[in-house]
């Protein structure tokens, strides 16, 4: 509340500040904006050789040559194929699929998966980057020994290899990307990232420096507003976004960033577990104005109650699913029919259940500024209909245990999750146990929300939800996932085992001028990628469409919460290694990904391979 | 004084240290575990943060975290009391995984003290001076100014004084560039013995210096008054106007010294306060300081960090209240006395 009264105050101060002043006005010119091309990297497979027992699909993958680390030494598949063996010792979940890597030249590495998923196809093409041979070859060579040569992962001698690595303390960072961090540049304050000029399309991009300022939306707000940074996704507040939006030279980028809040009832407790109640309260919440509240113009009301995104139902529901879609506007006096079926009583004002009024309370995290408002207003909103509910408000590090053990009556939380983009990862969040153990009913200890995973599909039949889940990510075809995803979506809308309130869209500033020019219009489709998944800032940097303005000093500021010194390794595997605190675009401009996905097109673009292929076995 | 009721009291205040700081390190370290959410579910919403799936963020913090949040409670508590008595406060688990606790806090405190220590003690004199001229000058404009501006500015959070002034100056009026207000030097100076570090340095305690002087002065100057009026009402000030002392006489010597008597505690403990720093003011200024230090152990839930830069401002608390009780008696002829009789 403190720090929401001082930003807006500032926030009017700042305006104030900058109507008047007519350099701003003369910082408006945006320049000519660059070009990209968004084509899918995917080339004819060839049919597979010899592959290891179990393998159903091979994927190929070319990196692009001459690319070097910052050491002077060539970026090569054994690079890759190290992590892979990293991530086998590790016995990383994504070894559950593989079944070999092998490094087939310098610059080719295929893969040998037993199954293949987006997800699995995600971890392959854009999750994993790397780090040098020449600080880890031995590492690396001495893991694939092991594997190769069928120890196990969980032994004694891949336990000891794992030591080392972890112990390895190299002194300086070594990179692929255009830029690499300059050690001597790293303060608590700001860090420098020079230009690698061996590095992937080094040659492309204009720009010399990176220089990454210390900090989130509290520290970067100045920055922005005095032309100090040219980037960042920090979350800004609605009073941010009118200071910021006062600059000429600043234009906002307004994407869908797949994530959003919702309102969960614990339905262990009566009468939460009838749906004609949940179904009431959607009835109820305006949630336009929930948004507004929330998150300004960066909230947008959920439409179609689906269960996931609205900007993935036109591409994975039916029309005739979506026309059946129960939107739940709002209706009081239908709210009220279903209450009272439910067995509730209006006494007075009051809605009571059993005799007693109607009194519950709405936990929310107090750290994610747009969750609490969000959770005060859908209060608000239900006490002006009759409930008595107050909200608690908790530390975000607190929603995991608070969600795991059920300690809620009603909780404000996210319904929409994004990461892989994909409708069965929200529906699994709201449904099944997803990741903190959001629903556990079948579990001998605590079931979380506890909604019933015996449910019936909209033609009659008795579906298992976690089967239906599994459908809807299995393999690389969406046609038949489709089929359970819509079954999902229509169980979800009649459930509504969380009630969506809103998605957030981003509000990330990006400066035209003084130092950078070309971006893209906001119309290009590479803004239809998630910002958090496929940043669409990396793919213009890293692609050489950004370029210094005229006069500039050739530098690029962005901003991230790094680690400050002295806390970190330049070891890229550490627990805490630099690379992990890092976030876009200053991770991707110093170890860039093999591939981004673009929304626009459906399918993987290179970045440092330049193509891939997928060839099924048999 | 004989040695023997000496050696008794230093005794005593030994055992009382000692207890002090076993309550405080148990009450911190049951504490700190009680907040829900460890490491590992903290670094876990981090990473999902950067694009992972649940499942593999999850995967991915339990991997790189060496840390068994599923200890025995027992364990780590004796374990803990163990290294606390070897005047060992622990490596830290997340931030930086191996690294001594202490040297850490050592590396941090010297810009902590730098950046606060000064402007206490300028605070603190600013505070002395206004709450006496407030004082003599009472029921006058001067007064009531006075009276007004320290209420008003020891009620303004120091984060909201920090935002202001980065906001007004760096931004609004345009006076000096954000940069040059953020961090402990500038990225272009090298840290060394030089004129140009010292004077970079110099620079950049400016701005967190001016919002601790604002934030303190008027919490000593309105308590200043407050004590100055009570001994202006004294007897012995009027005794002392009798016998035809100079105003200048009675205000040095019988007011402000009997006033600021009282003062002279709270401020040793506020000094003492010092080595957890301003954790939202170092926050705003990026001041790399003991505060950011314990903001980002509570925000990864670094336990040996957290446990560390209390336990150490503990320690630093009970020193400056030793201190202030020897000044005490340094100060007041009257506590020498008790003590003697």
């Amino acid at each position: 509340m403190l720090r929401s009264a001082a930003v807006t105050l500032l926030a009017l101060v700042t305006l104030a500040a900058c109507s008047d002043d007519p350099a701003s006005d003369a910082e408006g010119d945006r320049g000519e904006a660059g070009t990209l091309e968004l084509v899918s990297a995917e080339i004819e497979a060839e049919p597979p050789g010899d592959v290891a027992e179990g393998t159903r699909y091979v994927v190929t993958v070319n990196l692009t040559p001459g690319v070097e680390w910052s050491d002077g030494t060539p970026l090569t598949a054994q690079d890759f194929l190290g992590q892979y063996d990293i991530l086998w010792a590790q016995q990383a979940g994504l070894w559950e699929s593989l079944t070999d890597v092998r490094a087939t030249s310098e610059t080719q590495l295929v893969f040998e998966a037993s199954e293949l998923s987006m997800n699995v196809m995600r971890q392959i093409l854009r999750s994993n980057q790397t780090a040098a041979s020449s600080q880890f070859g031995d590492i690396y060579t001495r893991l694939n020994q092991l594997r190769t040569s069928g120890a196990d992962p969980a032994g004694p001698e891949v336990a000891a290899v794992l030591e080392e690595l972890d112990a390895m303390a190299p002194t300086d960072p070594v990179a692929y990307g255009p830029f690499v961090i300059d050690p001597s540049s790293v303060t608590a304050q700001q860090m420098r990232m020079v230009k690698n000029d061996g590095g992937f399309n080094a040659d492309k991009i204009g720009f010399d420096r990176v220089d990454v300022a210390w900090g989130q939306t509290q520290q970067t707000v100045p920055l922005i507003l005095q032309d100090e940074l040219d980037y960042t996704t920090d979350a800004l507040t609605p009073s941010d976004v009118q200071a910021v939006e006062a600059k000429p030279n600043i234009e906002l980028i307004r994407t869908p960033l797949g994530t959003g809040t919702g309102l969960w009832f614990n339905e262990s407790i009566k009468p939460f577990d009838d749906k004609r109640f949940r179904q009431a309260v959607a009835l109820v919440i305006d949630r336009e104005r929930n948004a507004k509240v929330s998150l300004g113009d960066a909230g947008k009301p959920i439409e179609h109650m689906a269960g996931f995104s609205d900007t993935y139902v036109g591409d994975w529901l039916s029309e005739d699913v979506v026309a059946a879609l129960n939107p739940y506007e709002r209706d009081e006096a239908e709210a009220t029919r279903l209450l009272e079926e439910a067995g509730l009583v209006k006494d007075g004002d009051t809605w009571t259940y059993d005799g007693e009024p109607l009194a519950f309370e709405i936990t929310a995290p107090t750290d994610f500024p747009d969750f609490l408002a969000s959770g005060k207003d859908v209060s608000a909103q239900l006490n002006e209909f009759g409930f008595q509910t107050q909200v608690r408000g908790i530390p975000a590090a607190n929603r995991p245990d608070t969600i795991l053990q059920g300690r809620y009556e009603a909780i404000l939380d996210f319904s929409l999750v994004s990461a892989p983009e994909h409708p069965a990862t929200s529906l699994d969040w709201n449904m099944a146990a997803g990741f903190f153990g959001t629903n556990n009913p079948e579990s001998e200890g605590s079931k979380g929300l506890n909604w019933p995973w015996q449910q019936q599909a909209p033609d009659g039949t008795e579906v298992y939800i976690p089967d239906l889940l599994a459908e809807a990510v299995a393999g690389l075809d969406e046609e038949p996932q489709q089929a359970a995803v819509e079954t999902l979506a229509q169980i979800f809308n009649d459930q509504l085992p969380v009630i969506p309130i809103f998605e957030r869209w981003t509000t990330d500033p990006i400066a035209h001028g003084p130092r950078v020019t070309g971006w893209l219009a906001s119309d290009h489709p590479v803004y239809e990628n998630n910002q958090a998944n496929d940043p669409y800032v990396a793919m213009q940097l890293l692609g050489g469409v950004l370029r210094p303005a005229e006069g500039a000093d050739g530098s690029f500021h962005t901003s991230a919460a790094y680690a400050q010194p002295p806390n970190f390794s330049w070891n890229y595997y550490a627990g805490n290694s630099m690379y992990n605190t890092l976030t876009t675009p200053s991770y991707h401009a110093t170890l860039p990904p093999l591939m981004w996905w673009s929304n626009a097109i459906d399918a993987w673009v290179a970045c440092v391979a330049e193509s891939y292929s997928v060839a099924e076995v048999g | 004084m004989q040695l023997t009721p000496l050696f008794t009291l230093i005794g005593r205040a030994l055992v009382r240290t000692v207890l002090m700081l076993w309550l405080v390190a148990s009450v911190t370290f049951l504490a700190i575990r009680a907040l829900p959410g460890n490491p590992v579910d903290v670094w876990v919403q981090e990473l999902q943060g950067t694009g992972l799936s649940a499942e593999d963020a999850r995967e991915q913090a339990t991997r790189l975290l060496k840390i068994d949040v599923d200890q025995p409670l027992w364990t780590q508590y004796l374990d803990y009391l163990g290294n606390l008595a070897r005047g060992d406060l622990g490596d830290s688990v997340i931030l930086s995984p191996g690294t001594p606790v202490t040297d850490m806090l050592g590396e941090r405190l010297l810009w902590t003290l730098f950046s606060i220590s000064f402007a206490l003690v300028i605070g603190f004199l600013i505070g002395l001076y206004l709450g006496s001229l407030a004082a003599y000058r009472r029921g006058t404009w001067v007064d009531r100014l006075i009276t007004n501006v320290s209420a008003l500015m020891s009620s303004i959070p120091a984060v909201l004084l920090g935002i202001v002034l980065t906001f007004c100056v760096g931004v609004a009026w345009d006076l000096v560039p954000i940069q040059s207000l953020r961090g402990a030097y500038s990225p272009d100076v090298q840290p060394g013995f030089d004129l140009d570090f010292i004077l970079s340095a110099l620079a950049h305690v400016i701005a967190p210096g001016i919002v601790y002087i604002l934030v303190s002065f008027g919490t000593w100057a309105l308590v200043m008054r407050s004590n100055a009026l009570s001994v202006l009402a004294d007897d012995h000030v009027g005794q002392a106007r009798a016998r035809g002392l100079s105003e200048r006489t009675i205000r040095v010597a019988f007011v402000q010294r009997n006033a600021r008597l009282p003062l002279i505690t709270g401020f040793a403990i506020s000094m003492g306060f010092v080595v957890s720093g301003s954790v939202l003011v170092e926050r705003i200024f990026v001041y790399p300081g003991v505060g950011q230090l314990l903001a980002d152990a509570l925000a990864r839930r670094d336990y040996t960090v957290m446990q560390g830069v209390v336990v150490a401002t503990t320690i630093t608390v009970l020193l400056a209240t030793a201190i202030a009780d020897a000044l005490y008696g340094w100060l007041d002829p009257r506590t020498r006395i008790e003590q003697h009789a």
